[in-house]
C-alpha cells in the first residue's frame, strides 16, 4: 500500500516532469512544391591565358536540369562568384534560395591537360559534401563535367546519377545516292558521338548488351535482315541470326546469357529465346499474329511483347520458358514497344491515340497509363539506368531527334541535334567503357 | 486542617508516654513494697514472733502477685484497647483526610478538564470559524486564478495555434519536393529554435529512406528560419523545440 502510494508519487513527479518533454508540439507539412532542388553552379574559374575548350560549369548545370532532379539558378542572378573555397559566402546563396553549390575552376597542366577541381557545397549547412580534382588531356573535359554531374546527383538524392551513361541510336542521312545509315554511340547529352558501324542499306534496332560492351542489331546490309552483335570498343562483330524471313527486335536478357528476338521462320512473327552459348532457340509464342518488340523484365523471369492478337497492336506478358500470355494494355488503341524501367515495376511504351503516337508510363500494379509527352510521333522509349529518365525518339522539322523526359513526364528536353534523321535510341546501362 | 492533625499527633504521644510511665511507677511500688514489708529486721528484742506460716506468706504474695498480675493484665488491655482506638482513629482521620484530599483532587480534576472542554470547544469553534473563512477565500481565490488560468491559456491556445499556422506555412512555402518520388514518404524531423526564431539545428528523427527527399526536407527547414514565433516570450517554451512531419498530400 505504501509502496503503491510511493510509486504513484514518483510517478506523478516524473510525469510532471517529463511534461514538457511530451508536449513537442508537432506540425504537419503536407504541402511543399514539387520541383528541382535548387542548385546554383557557378560558373567555373579559368586564367584568361588559356580558355578550356569545354565550359565544365554549362555542362553540368545542363546535365542537372535535364535529370528533372535539379533547378539550376540562372548564372546572372549570383551576387558572387567564387571559383575557391576561401571565396565561398554562404549567405548570399542562401539568400538566392540555393540549397546546393558547386564552384570550381579548370586551369592548364601543361603538355595539352587541364586540371579540373571542384567543390559541392549544401549551402544551409555550411558543409562541403565532395571536392575532387581531375587531371585530363582536352577530349576528356566533357566526360570530367559529366562525372562531376554525377558525383552531385548521388550526393543530393543518394541515386546514382546517369550523366556518364551513352545512348546508342540509329541515324539516316542523304547520300548522293539513297541513304547513308549510321549506328550511332553519343555522351548521355548526346555529344560526342561516334559512329559503329555506317551502312548504306537500313539498320535497326540497336540493343546494348547488360554490361554495356555490345550492341546487338538489326542490318539490311545483304538486302535482308540479319542480326549482328558488335564489341563496340574493338569494333569485333559475330552474325548471332540469319534465319529465313525476319530477324529482329533483339534484346539481351538480364544475366546476358540469352537475347530475346523476333523471327518469322515458322512463317508468322513469333518471340524466340537465343542461348547465346549454344545458339539453342526456343519458341515462346505460337499465335498467327504479329508478336514482336520482346523485353526482359529487371528479374529475366518474364517479357512483355508486342502483339495484334486482339486486333490492334497492344502489350502482352508471358513467363521466360513460355506459358500463355496475358494482356498488360487495355487503355488506349495502340500500345507498343515496351520496356521494363530498372525496378520493374513500370513500362515505358508508346501509346497511339487518334493517330498521335506519344511516349508513356504504365504502372503495372494499378494499370494506369501516364502519358509523358505531347509530341506526335513519338517512339522506341527506353529508362536510363537509374530509371529517373526515359530517352525517346521524337519528330521535329520532319525529321527525327531524341530526347528524354523525366519519369514523371515533368521535365522534358532535346538531345544535341545530331546530323540527319536520328531513331531507335537506347540507353546505356551503368557502364564507364569508351570506345 | 492539616495544621490540627500534626498538633494532635504529639499530644496523644505524649498521653500514651505518660500512661507507660504511670503504669511503670504502680507496677514498681507493688514489687518494691511487698519486699520492703517482708524485710524489716530490726535488732531490737524479739517479741515473740509470730511465725507465719510459709503457706500463708506465699498465699498472701501468690495473691498479691495474682491481683498484681490482673492489674498489670488490665492496664494492659486497657492500653492495647486506646491503642488499638487510637489508632482507629488516627486511621479514621487519615482515611478521612485522604478522602477530602481525593474529593479536592476529583473535584479539581473535574475543574481542569472542564475548563479544558470548554477551551477545547471554544478553540474548536474558533478554528471552525477561521477554517470555514479561509475555504471560502481560498476557493474564491482558486476559482479567480482557474478563471484566470483558463483565460490565459485559452489565450495561449489560440497564440499557439496561430503560430503553429504561421510556422506551417512558411515551412510549406519553402519546401520543394523532389519531383518524381513514390507517395508515401514522410519523414518527421526535430529542430531546436532561438527566441528569435531562428533554427538552431535540425535533426531527422524518422528519415523516409530517400536521401532526396530527406534534404529537400532539412532545406525547407533551413530556408523558412526565422520562424514566426509568438511575441509574448513566455509561450516559447512550446517551440523551443519543436516536431515537423512532411509528408506527401494527396495524389499517387
Amino acid at each position: 500500500m505504501k509502496g503503491l502510494k510511493a510509486l504513484i508519487v514518483v510517478a506523478a513527479l516524473l510525469a510532471g516532469l517529463s511534461a514538457p518533454a511530451h508536449a513537442i508540439l508537432t506540425i504537419e507539412i503536407t504541402q511543399g512544391v514539387e520541383g528541382g532542388l535548387p542548385i546554383a553552379v557557378v560558373p567555373f574559374g579559368s586564367s584568361a591565358k588559356a580558355l578550356p575548350p569545354q565550359d565544365i560549369g554549362a555542362v553540368v548545370a545542363a546535365d542537372l536540369a535535364r535529370s528533372g532532379r535539379f533547378t539550376p539558378l540562372e548564372a546572372k542572378d549570383f551576387v558572387s562568384r567564387p571559383t575557391e573555397d576561401r571565396q565561398v559566402v554562404f549567405k548570399d546563396w542562401r539568400i538566392a534560395k540555393a540549397e546546393a553549390l558547386v564552384i570550381g575552376a579548370v586551369k592548364p597542366a601543361g603538355s595539352g591537360q587541364w586540371q579540373v577541381e571542384f567543390r559541392l557545397y549544401d549551402v544551409f549547412k555550411e558543409k562541403q559534401l565532395a571536392g575532387y580534382s581531375y587531371t585530363v588531356a582536352s577530349d576528356r573535359l566533357r566526360a570530367v563535367a559529366h562525372q562531376i554531374s554525377d558525383l552531385v546527383y548521388e550526393k543530393l538524392t543518394g541515386e546514382p546519377g546517369v550523366f556518364s551513361t551513352r545512348v546508342a541510336y540509329i541515324t539516316r542521312e542523304k547520300a548522293r545516292r539513297g541513304f547513308t545509315y549510321k549506328l550511332q554511340v553519343a555522351d548521355a547529352d548526346g555529344y560526342n558521338p561516334v559512329t559503329v558501324l555506317s551502312s548504306s542499306e537500313p539498320l535497326m534496332s540497336p540493343a546494348w548488351s547488360p554490361d554495356g560492351t555490345r550492341l546487338a542489331y538489326v542490318s539490311f546490309e545483304t538486302r535482308r535482315p540479319v542480326l549482328y552483335m558488335q564489341n563496340i570498343v574493338s569494333g569485333a562483330r559475330t552474325k548471332v541470326a540469319e534465319f529465313n524471313g525476319i530477324n529482329s527486335a533483339p534484346a539481351w536478357s538480364p544475366d546476358g546469357t540469352r537475347l530475346a528476338l523476333t523471327l518469322s521462320r515458322d512463317g508468322n512473327p513469333e518471340i524466340y529465346v537465343l542461348k547465346l552459348a549454344d545458339k539453342v532457340l526456343t519458341r515462346l509464342t505460337t499465335h498467327p499474329a504479329i508478336d514482336t518488340e520482346p523485353a526482359w523484365s529487371p528479374d529475366g523471369r518474364e517479357l512483355v511483347f508486342t502483339s495484334d492478337r486482339g486486333g490492334k497492336p497492344q502489350i502482352y506478358r508471358i513467363q521466360a520458358d513460355g506459358g500463355s500470355a496475358e494482356r498488360v494494355t487495355f487503355e488506349g488503341e495502340y500500345n507498343a514497344r515496351a520496356s521494363y524501367a530498372p525496378d520493374g515495376r513500370t513500362l515505358t511504351l508508346i501509346s497511339g491515340r487518334g493517330g498521335r503516337y506519344h511516349a508513356a508510363l504504365l504502372h503495372l500494379s494499378t494499370a494506369v497509363l501516364q502519358t509523358l509527352t505531347d509530341t506526335p510521333l513519338d517512339e522506341s522509349p527506353s529508362f536510363a539506368p537509374n530509371g529517373r529518365l526515359i530517352l525517346y525518339a521524337t519528330e521535329r522539322a520532319g525529321r527525327g531527334v531524341l530526347a528524354s523526359v523525366s519519369a514523371d513526364g515533368r521535365v522534358r528536353q532535346l538531345l544535341k541535334l545530331q546530323e540527319g534523321d536520328v531513331r531507335e535510341p537506347a540507353w546505356s546501362p551503368f557502364n564507364r567503357s569508351t570506345p | 486542617m492539616v495544621f490540627r492533625r500534626s498538633r494532635q499527633v504529639p499530644e496523644s504521644r505524649k498521653a500514651i508516654v505518660y500512661a507507660v510511665l504511670v503504669h511503670a511507677t504502680l507496677v514498681l511500688l507493688l514489687v518494691v513494697g511487698v519486699r520492703w514489708q517482708a524485710q524489716p529486721q530490726a535488732p531490737v528484742p524479739v517479741i515473740q514472733a509470730r511465725v507465719l506460716s510459709e503457706a500463708d506468706t506465699r498465699k498472701d504474695i501468690e495473691q498479691r502477685r495474682r491481683a498484681e498480675q490482673e492489674r498489670v493484665a488490665a492496664a494492659r488491655q486497657q492500653r492495647e484497647q486506646e491503642e488499638q482506638r487510637r489508632q482507629e482513629q488516627v486511621r479514621a482521620a487519615e482515611q478521612k483526610r485522604k478522602a477530602e484530599v481525593e474529593k479536592q483532587r476529583k473535584a479539581q480534576e473535574q475543574r481542569a478538564a472542564e475548563a479544558r472542554a470548554r477551551k477545547e470547544t471554544e478553540e474548536r469553534r474558533k478554528a471552525a470559524e477561521t477554517s470555514l473563512k479561509e475555504q471560502l477565500a481560498r476557493e474564491e481565490k482558486e476559482r479567480a486564478e482557474a478563471a484566470a488560468r483558463a483565460e490565459q491559456s485559452a489565450r495561449a491556445q489560440s497564440e499557439l495555434a496561430r503560430y503553429e499556422g504561421l510556422i506551417r506555412q512558411k515551412v510549406d512555402r519553402n519546401w520543394v519536393r523532389p519531383a518524381g518520388l513514390s507517395p508515401n514518404l514522410e519523414v518527421l524531423v526535430r529542430l531546436r529554435l532561438a527566441p528569435t526564431g531562428e533554427v538552431i539545428q535540425v535533426t531527422i528523427v524518422r528519415p523516409s529512406g530517400n536521401v532526396g527527399f530527406d534534404r529537400s526536407v532539412e532545406n525547407a527547414v533551413y530556408k523558412a528560419s526565422p520562424l514566426p514565433l509568438p511575441e509574448d516570450k513566455g509561450l516559447f517554451e512550446h517551440f523551443r523545440e519543436l516536431e515537423l512531419r512532411f509528408r506527401r498530400e494527396g495524389q499517387g
